[in-house]
């Protein structure tokens, strides 16, 4: 979990324009550090029937979750297609099919790549706990994006280990690992590009919450830390509202123009953030961004 | 000693619910024997200290979430999201009511559902009310005397707890034996807290000490019979009438003339009202079995009760209440009332009779105890017997679909309308074919057939 936020942040770095979805909710490790990813699910079948339920309340800029609608995992998605890095991130061995770069949270094995195929085994996260992801990609393409990744890996600050090397034609590593207790961004996020069970979409303005008496959001996984958590309001103050953490009332105070909390998410999938108010959200609410410090 | 968890899916205050007061007072009772948590639907409803309340769409999450659940269901639409719960995940349900069919047409059940627990319940008279549903849309107050859709639930819960064994022996007439194995009978509660005195709540609600008071209380549905006690009062000018409660907009006119309408009050200024009172009238015609959380308090409160002689009031002891008969109930009614107005002494003594009794049998820890006998005697128990799969209409919508679908598992039937058969064709081309563009995952196609102008799939859901 150390390694989603530095792995978004190559990958942002490295291959400018492109566009990602997170195959891996629950646990949503991509989903919060690259903003715009779209959310979604490997194996909905597999899942949980009430968690694959509560999923199934989120809409993501109006399309439900990936992996829960088929004609609408088919439509036209034009964020998705005409970008020339399409990154998925995926528990499950696979490349995804029309991505051009899949990232195999948890890494594909011993067994080579299969026909075609290139592997650039990633080694990243806090140099007591690295994580291995192989990010999987056509042959022809290894040696290009392994270079961009390189280069990108200059964002590695003080203390930082970072290495790598072309194993084979088809196969190449890269190190990148962080002296404990780790780095770890702050996280800033749109809350209009966030999964919720809002009717309405939202935009650019963030989501309108005039009237609602409860939101659920799915900001995605936080690394197992307490985190200082600020929802951002315009429009109106927000009142008197509650805060709650995968379903349970968390303490809240408000401060101009927003609420702060503190939250220890769980390790293991992505809390769910709600927002409830006793008599609906005060006229013009629109929750603007997320914030969220450790 | 570490408690076990328990998750009761119930509304809670401040829903204008009686069911949501019981949850609220049942819990700390169990909270002796479990960790507790309610799992709701309004994320601001209120449990007592040191229970957890947890939105319903995730109590999943919970540690210990796979262990046990309590269900409350009554029949009306505040229990939609329980009987959702329910197909879910089975547990250990109380029926506060065995009819429930006003709790499936308010939820937006689907009509064949409805039908199918018409047939279940009255093979024998379903035949002219179906016709008059699914021709006219007419339900009438006899369909919800007729036909009780508990079938369900006795199917999909562990045990059951009623509260009394006129409402298990009404569940066991339409059932029979065998389904009703697991439902056991525990007496309604006492409400939480001390009453206040007579004195303290006439002084508080302005009320002479020797004014002859009469309380009714709570929402004043037909079957509350406020119109016998209007006719029982013509004879009996002098003594006041107070509605502790909401009455319905139709109903209002002709009682507000009589009595004074108090509207939905707090807890508390309930609680005064019927400590107040020489005697809370709490008749019932026709009965479904259902309790009443109003004559629980008027007995913890020591106030004299007077309820009609029917249903599980019919079970309370001789010398707790006073128990009229059905027919000619106005006049009874206005007979008792004369009688208690000369006498007030022998509404105190009904009254602490009552009282005793409430105390020896609706006492907390006492009705506690008793849940967790049925809670732990379930645990390992499948659900009861099996019904035949629901029978879902819809048109070939996967939104409406999916939406049907939710929380339901095992074997299901949907009936699609083939009114648009250009869509169902277009559907059919999507990849994955027909069952991958309308079916939520998980959802698998055993078998389909053409049925008149409809499309019957047979489904298994998975959990």
């Amino acid at each position: 979990m150390s390694a989603a936020p530095l792995l978004a942040a190559l990958f942002a770095r490295a291959l400018p324009g492109l566009a990602a979805r997170d195959l891996g909710l629950p646990l949503g490790a991509l989903l919060p550090w690259l903003p715009g990813t779209r959310a979604g699910i490997a194996d909905a079948a597999a899942l949980d029937p009430m968690e694959r339920a509560l999923l199934a309340r989120f809409r993501q800029q109006g399309l439900p979750l990936l992996g829960l609608d088929p004609v609408a995992d088919a439509a036209p998605d034009p964020a998705w297609e005409p970008a020339r890095d399409r990154l998925a991130w995926t528990p499950s061995g696979a490349p995804v099919p029309g991505a051009s770069l899949t990232l195999v949270a948890g890494g594909t094995g011993e067994a080579p790549p299969a026909e075609g195929l290139a592997r650039i085994l990633l080694l990243a996260g806090r140099d007591d706990a690295p994580e291995r992801h192989d990010l999987l990609l056509p042959e022809p393409r290894l040696a290009e994006t392994y270079e961009c990744l390189r280069a990108a890996a200059s964002l590695a600050g003080p203390g930082w280990q970072q290495g790598g090397r072309h194993l084979a034609p088809q196969q190449a590593s890269l190190l990148l690992l962080v002296p404990r207790p780790g780095h770890v961004l702050d996280l800033l996020v749109p809350a209009a590009v966030l999964p919720h069970d809002l009717p309405a979409p939202g935009g650019s303005e963030g989501l309108p919450l005039e009237g609602v008496r409860q939101l659920r959001l799915l900001p995605g996984a936080l690394p197992p830390l307490r985190w200082r958590l600020r929802l951002d309001f315009a429009g109106a103050e927000p009142g008197p509202a509650a805060v709650f953490l995968d379903g349970l009332r968390i303490p809240a105070r408000s401060v101009p123009g927003g609420l702060v909390a503190s939250i220890d998410p769980p390790a293991d999938r992505a809390p769910v953030l709600g927002l409830a108010w006793r008599d609906g959200a005060p006229p013009g609410l629109r929750l603007v961004t997320l914030e969220a410090r450790p | 000693m570490d408690r076990p968890p328990l998750l009761m899916v119930s509304p809670l205050p401040p829903a204008r619910n009686g069911i949501a007061d019981y949850a609220a007072a049942l819990l700390p009772g169990l909270a002796a024997h479990y960790d507790c948590a309610a799992a709701v639907e309004d994320w601001l409803a209120e449990a007592p200290p040191g229970v957890r309340v947890v939105d319903l769409a995730l109590a999943h999450r919970l540690r210990g979430d796979e262990g046990r659940r309590l269900y409350q269901i009554g029949n009306n639409s505040g229990h939609g999201f329980v009987l959702q719960a329910l197909r879910a995940r089975p547990g250990v349900t109380t029926l506060h009511d065995p009819g429930l069919l006003h709790l499936y047409e308010s939820t937006g059940e689907d009509r064949a559902t409805i039908l199918a627990g018409m047939r279940h319940a009255a093979p024998g008279l379903t035949a002219t009310y179906a016709r008059h549903l699914r021709g006219q849309g007419v339900s009438t107050r006899a369909n919800h005397l007729l036909f009780d859709l508990a079938g369900e639930v006795l199917a999909r819960s562990r045990a059951v707890i009623v509260h009394s064994r006129f409402a298990k022996a009404r569940l066991r007439l339409t059932h029979g034996e065998a389904a009703i194995a697991h439902v056991e009978v525990i007496p309604h509660l006492l409400p939480p807290g001390r009453p206040p005195g007579r004195a303290e709540a006439r002084a508080r609600l302005g009320i002479g000490r020797e004014e002859f008071l009469l309380v009714t209380a709570g929402f004043a549905s037909l079957a509350k019979r406020l119109d016998w006690v209007l006719e029982a009062l013509e004879g009996l000018p002098a003594l006041r009438w107070v509605h502790a409660g909401e009455v319905p907009a139709a109903l209002a006119p002709r009682i507000g003339r009589r009595a004074h309408i108090t509207g939905h009050l707090p807890a508390d200024e309930f609680d005064a009202h019927i400590a107040a009172a020489d005697v809370l009238v709490n008749l019932r015609f026709p009965s479904s079995g259902e309790s009443s959380g109003s004559l629980a308090r008027a007995l913890a409160a020591g106030t004299c009760c007077i309820v009609s002689r029917t249903g599980a009031f019919a079970e309370l002891p001789g010398d707790a209440v006073i128990a009229l008969p059905l027919a000619g109930g106005a006049r009874a009614l206005a007979d008792a009332l004369a009688a208690l107005a000369a006498a007030p002494d022998r509404a105190h003594a009904i009254g602490a009779g009552g009282r005793a009794h409430a105390e020896a049998e609706m006492a907390l820890p006492a009705v506690a105890a008793r849940y967790r006998a049925v809670i732990e005697a379930a645990e390992d128990r499948p659900p009861g017997r099996s019904e035949p799969p629901p029978l879902l209409r819809l048109a070939a919508d996967r939104a409406l679909i999916a939406a049907a679908l939710a929380g339901r598992t095992g074997a299901c039937r949907l009936r699609l309308d083939l009114e648009d058969s250009d869509r169902l064709a277009m559907l059919s081309l999507a990849p994955g074919g027909l069952a991958a563009a309308l079916l939520p995952p998980g959802a698998e196609l055993r078998a389909a057939a053409l049925e008149g102008r409809g499309l019957v799939l047979d489904l298994q859901l998975p959990g």
